[in-house]
């Protein structure tokens, strides 16, 4: 009797190394005052939002 | 949103997944209504309509993403070091994402705009973290749990009930 032939998990083809991106330079932080100003201007309070669409969970 | 110029809203069908990492690019003076100098990548964490009842404009909620590392010096951050995994992710660079700075912006120009805008199709959203990192990710938020560091990622708390004068509570969804 013999062993059935294996079988190739073609998933693992979508993890083959891909190119490097571009290079971009973010080096940089956001300071204080631009956090400061993006606050002001988009509303952070979530219960004045529409409804969740969806959220990283944890726990 | 629109003193901004932000009525370019990206469309229902391109909104990012949890964990995903976007090309943010956000400027650094709102009342000149041009994009920030540089894109920088962003993690995000929730994704919410703006409307009630629903539309086709949303909020996402980002940590933003910065190749200073300051190793040792920000236990509580999300870094990406690895290059193969930086590769797969397509961050150019060794990256953390700032988990003490979220903010919500309009899933919209000029906050998120793709890298390359002349590819057709082309959407902000650079890549999703892969099953295992979010599981690293979703401990390092249990970290910063523990830790007391989570407060902005959470919805405000509803108000304490009202006190009765017979010293009870009333419920607020007991009308």
């Amino acid at each position: 009797m013999s062993a059935p032939p294996p079988k190739t998990d073609m998933r693992a083809s979508g993890l083959r190394p891909i190119a490097p991106p571009a290079p971009a330079d973010y080096t940089d932080e956001v300071t204080a005052e631009q956090y400061e100003a993006l606050r002001r201007f988009a509303p952070q309070d979530e219960s004045k939002m529409g409804a969740l669409v969806h959220e990283f969970r944890w726990g | 949103m629109s003193s901004v110029g932000v009525e370019d809203w990206w469309g229902p069908g391109t909104i990012p997944a949890p964990a995903s990492i976007v090309w943010c690019r956000f400027p650094h003076d709102l009342t000149t209504r041009q994009p920030g100098p540089k894109s920088r990548p962003g993690l995000v964490f929730k994704v919410r309509y703006v409307d009630d009842p629903p539309a086709n404009r949303f909020y996402v909620l980002v940590a933003y993403g910065t190749s200073k590392l300051k190793s040792g010096r920000r236990p509580h951050d999300f870094v990406v070091a690895n290059t193969t995994m930086m590769d797969m992710l397509r961050l150019p660079q060794n990256t953390r994402f700032d988990l003490d700075n979220i903010l919500w912006l309009p899933w919209a120009k000029p906050f998120f705009q793709p890298r390359d805008p002349g590819v057709t199709f082309s959407t902000p959203i650079m890549s999703v973290l892969p099953a295992e990192m979010q599981r690293v990710l979703g401990w390092a938020m249990q970290r910063r749990e523990v830790a007391g560091l989570n407060g902005a990622y959470h919805e405000p708390l509803p108000p304490p009930p009202a006190p009765l004068e017979g010293g009870g509570t009333v419920r607020s969804d007991q009308g």
